[in-house]
């Protein structure tokens, strides 16, 4: 399905509120959308059909596209992968995985045949300013986009990798990028054209199907093509078409795609801008992204994603980071977790439920965690829980650390992790050049430990199971309002 | 009158990411510390109507009635938030983004059923590929 019939979709379940009164792009948009998120807990999309300054026809956005509730922010995604409704969090990654290890080529139409061409804006006519790209935060050094999928292809093997990056338009024809070394698609630019002194041709999708953007967020390995993640996802081929001023394939039916060029050595500055983080971020140093052509749908809609503190549509980038440790923890012989939490009101902390096989197995699983791709943006506080743990709630996650952590000795600390330009600690020539970073583990189990734990009291320990079934059986007859709220192992 | 916005960021990065070579044409003009007045500069303003960035050479002063003629200009710090008082800002130069003579690569349609074999013959790829490493790995 391509972005508008996400929509229609989405407005069929009764869960899209469309807005034709004027909204401003610049603060307000966002402003309303992150309000939306915090009132409804994500229950509902926006449709922005009257964009200031772009109304009739020069553009429109969506809001909340990808986010899914507090306790279950799979759920927008598993709806966009055609998954039932009342899929649990374990049924949905076990999905993802399934689908995942059959990747599906992607199939290339004629650019005549392609809605992402219905306009063609070359040379001088192509202004990024003509689009509603919006202004998110007060603090922002400029508009931003930060959910798309930037194209480029490895000059060697022919790769193409599509990734995630903030993109900031400066001006009608230049942006740059927050484009860390150490990413696929920046490395590429920097190890294979800018090191040969050679112009790297780019684009940039904006508003596909809406698991393109899950797809271009996933730490896939370097050499895997996200377009056969995406054919994968979605069960089927995504339609792609060669761009106009260069030969990279693009999703046939984006709302936008901006075509461009990288010259070598170039740099502009770039930022701040305001992270899923929760903090606005300083200026960096980027490449010069310059644009030749623009394509797009007529009346394009693009995303107005609004970054930060709380849920957003983040729900719609962690999946493929969690599946992403979960992979890696297989991979290097521990026992996958069922679960791995990333918390996107609190993006530096991760927890799961971890079952170790011998006590050595929490080093690795903090070595395994530490050092791997997808931990350079998230996860500087790792919190292992037991098996049986449900680590979707962030409070039963500090209740575990309350029970069972023991301050003295068992911790893990990263040494020489890199450092990320979204952390807040150290200065920022330290989170550019990825040194100085750090990354702790709180062991929350009670596993292989030199003692014993004392006897847990609690409803589902101190209760023998006659006990908690009677209570249950009894619960309504006693005539409280709420529900019984119980936690047996085999619910978790 | 029109008006600007300066940002300055006393803490911004310096690093130039990558570790390749040096940049030959930087473009960088993050301000850490205010502008020297009356003194001609490079530096980048933004346009708070657009929200476009452009880089201009100008001239810069804190007192406005020093400079007759001046723009204004609105100082924004990263850390701190906008001044309270504007300054003034009279643009001798401005550069405009290079507009570079693109051609659209010539295209003939794909008939149907090259689509269809474009797949075939990626997905036949792959499988000989997988098979010739099992074949490898025995």
């Amino acid at each position: 399905m391509d972005l508008r019939e996400a929509i229609k979709l989405l407005e069929k379940e009764g869960r899209l509120i469309t807005i034709d009164q004027e909204v401003d792009w610049y603060l307000e948009a966002c402003a309303i959308t992150g309000m939306m998120y915090r009132v409804n807990d994500g229950r509902y999309a926006v449709l922005y059909n009257n964009v200031k300054d772009y109304y009739p026809d020069k553009g429109r956005l969506i809001g909340n596209l990808w986010a899914g509730s507090r306790r279950r922010p799979w759920e927008r995604v598993a709806f966009f992968m055609g998954l039932p409704k009342d899929i649990t969090r374990r049924q949905f990654l076990q999905e993802v995985t399934r689908r995942e290890r059959n990747p599906v080529k992607p199939l290339e139409i004629s650019a005549g045949d392609a809605p992402c061409k219905e306009i063609i804006k070359m040379g001088k006519e192509a202004n990024l300013l003509d689009l509603p790209i919006t202004f998110s935060h007060g603090t922002d050094g400029g508009r931003y986009l930060t959910i798309l999928g930037i194209i480029n292809q490895d000059p060697d093997t022919g790769w193409t990798n599509i990734g995630n990056y903030r993109w900031m338009v400066k001006s009608p024809r230049r942006g740059a990028a927050l484009w860390q070394m150490g990413q696929h698609g920046p490395t590429i630019y920097y190890m294979k054209y800018e090191a040969r002194g050679n112009t790297m041709p780019f684009c940039i999708a904006l508003g596909s199907d809406p698991l393109f953007f899950t797809v271009a967020c996933a730490p896939l390995p370097a050499g895997y093509c996200e377009y056969d993640f995406v054919g994968a996802l979605r069960d089927r081929p995504l339609e792609v078409v060669r761009a106009e001023t260069n030969n990279l394939l693009v999703p046939a039916d984006a709302e936008v795609i901006i075509e461009g060029e990288v010259r070598p050595g170039e740099r502009t500055d770039e930022g701040p801008f305001g992270e899923y983080s929760g903090y606005t971020q300083g200026r960096n140093i980027s490449p010069i992204f310059r644009i030749n052509c623009i394509t797009m749908r007529k009346n394009p809609i693009l995303p107005a994603h609004t970054e930060g503190i709380r849920w957003n549509d983040e729900c719609g980038a962690i999946i493929g980071m969690e599946t992403g440790y979960l992979h890696d923890c297989e991979r290097f012989g521990l026992k996958r977790p069922k679960d791995w939490w990333l918390y996107p009101q609190a993006y530096s902390l991760s927890a799961m439920p971890f079952e170790a096989t011998c006590p050595e197995d929490l080093k690795r699983l903090a070595q395994v965690s530490f050092y791997s791709k997808q931990s350079v943006f998230n996860g500087n506080l790792l919190i292992p829980c037991d098996p049986d743990v449900d680590t979707s709630d962030i409070r039963d996650v500090f209740e575990q650390v309350a029970l069972n952590y023991d301050p003295r000795t068992v911790t893990f600390s990263g040494q020489d992790v890199l450092n990320s330009p979204l952390n807040f600690f150290t200065d920022a020539d330290s989170r550019a050049k990825y040194i100085d970073g750090g990354k702790r583990l709180w062991d929350a189990t009670t596993q292989f430990k030199p003692w014993s734990y004392p006897r847990k009291v609690s409803f589902e320990h101190a209760y023998p199971l006659e006990v908690r079934e009677r209570v249950a059986e009894t619960w309504s007859k006693l005539g409280f309002d709420q529900d019984i709220e119980r936690k047996e192992p085999e619910m978790l | 009158m029109a008006e600007y916005e300066l940002l300055i960021d006393p803490v911004a990065s310096k690093s130039v990411k990558g570790g390749t070579a040096a940049p030959a044409k930087s473009d960088v003009n993050v301000l850490e510390t205010l502008p020297p007045e009356n003194k001609e500069i490079e530096v980048e303003l933004r346009d708070p109507r657009r929200m476009e960035s452009f880089k201009v050479r100008a001239i810069f002063s804190s007192k406005p009635e020093e400079l007759p003629g001046a723009d204004i200009l609105w100082i924004i710090r990263q850390d701190t938030g906008r001044f309270k008082e504007p300054w003034a800002v009279k643009i001798i130069e401005r550069f405009e983004d290079e507009v570079k003579e693109v051609e659209a690569i010539p295209r003939r349609k794909l008939s149907l059923g090259e689509r269809k074999g474009h797949m075939l013959s990626d997905l036949l790829k792959e499988r000989e590929s997988k098979m010739a490493e099992k074949g490898k790995n025995k």
